[in-house]
């Protein structure tokens, strides 16, 4: 029993380590997102000037594209549950809010008298969608924050939205990882204090058990 | 209307907070309240301090990043505060690259273990 209690005692001070270690790497990760944003920042403001790239043009009304999803860690009632944070973009709740519809199907009307397989109607139509695909070009919504500093963008702005959005996924990991820290350090105290308490019982029971030999030794005298 | 998550709020100097809103968390709800400060040279500490006080106080936000020099302006309000949403987390800024020493996460996790631990 002591022995399992120490075994989980080792178990958890690892667990804690390894999480400040990834804590760590995170945070260095998340600075060199940082820096290579404002680096960019700086090649966008050389090249649309200094005042283009500024508070001065935030937009008057704004719409987040980027949200946090919060949410409870699996594991037994027993474990300690962390909050889990993950940044998700606007379209992660579009998706789930709608509803399977139909109405987005093309019709097939029947050609001649002899009818075309479905096969060969699911082929053609799936290819007529793939070219529909490869002549999109990506589109700069209107909801894009691109567009308050310039209506062409440059390279460079692009590259700093890109890397400040990274730098926000990986802030909501270290979130994640610090919660996860914060309940396993309350697991391990509350352990630590379990262990103690059976310590401290068991060797009250030992010097009880001491004090009554004698005393059986001198009444069989 | 679909539900939506939370937000992340910002306080950081312009290029902080201007990179940020670029990336696409910047808000300004219907009561005109924002999800973001820009804090520069000449701000005082009282109006950081109210600012961060009203994020706290705010359901619609998860996250809550400073920049860690301006995080020692209100270390007070950081170390008070035990929820785990909001999340305060604080981040390195163009001026001042990032120093663990000053991190509260790892200055919490310095004190994790005494010898007594380790007997």
């Amino acid at each position: 029993m002591a022995a399992d209690k120490e075994r989980e005692l080792d178990f958890l001070c690892l667990t804690l380590l390894e999480l400040v270690a990834e804590i760590h790497e995170k945070k260095q990760e998340q600075e060199k997102c940082l820096q290579d944003g404002f680096l960019c920042l700086a090649k966008a403001r050389y090249a649309l000037g200094v005042d283009r790239v500024s508070k001065l043009h935030y937009a008057a009304e704004m719409t987040p594209n980027l949200f946090v999803d919060c949410s409870k860690s699996d594991g037994d009632h027993t474990e300690e549950k962390w909050d889990i944070l993950k940044c998700v973009n606007s379209k992660f709740y579009e998706s789930q809010s709608q509803e399977p519809t139909d109405s987005t199907e093309l019709r097939r009307r029947r050609r001649g008298s002899e009818p075309d397989s479905p096969e060969d109607d699911d082929k053609e139509l799936d290819a007529l969608l793939q070219e529909m695909k490869v002549k999109e070009k990506p589109k700069v919504s209107s909801t894009d924050p691109l567009r308050w500093f310039a209506v062409l963008a440059p390279q460079s702005l692009r590259q700093a939205q890109t890397a400040f959005t990274k730098a926000a996924h990986v802030s909501c990991e270290i979130c994640t990882l610090r919660n996860k820290l914060d309940a396993t350090k309350k697991r391990y105290a509350d352990a630590r204090r379990t262990h103690e308490a059976a310590l401290i019982e068991s060797s009250s029971k030992t010097t009880e058990d001491n004090t009554a030999e004698p005393q059986k030794t001198e009444s069989t005298d | 209307m679909s539900a939506r998550g939370k937000l992340l709020a910002i306080i950081g100097d312009e290029d902080t907070c201007t990179g940020f809103l670029l990336g696409g968390i910047g808000e300004l709800n219907k009561k005109r309240q924002p999800n973001f400060m820009v804090v520069e040279k000449d701000t005082p500490s009282a109006d950081i301090e109210e600012q961060l006080k009203s994020f706290l106080g705010r359901q619609d936000i998860a996250i809550i990043l400073i920049s860690q020099s301006i995080a020692d302006v209100v270390r007070h309000i950081i170390d008070a505060h035990n929820d785990p949403i909001p999340t305060i987390l604080e981040i390195p800024s163009k001026d001042a690259p990032y120093d663990p020493s000053k991190d509260s996460i790892l200055r919490r996790a310095k004190g994790m273990f005494s010898a007594e631990d380790f007997r």
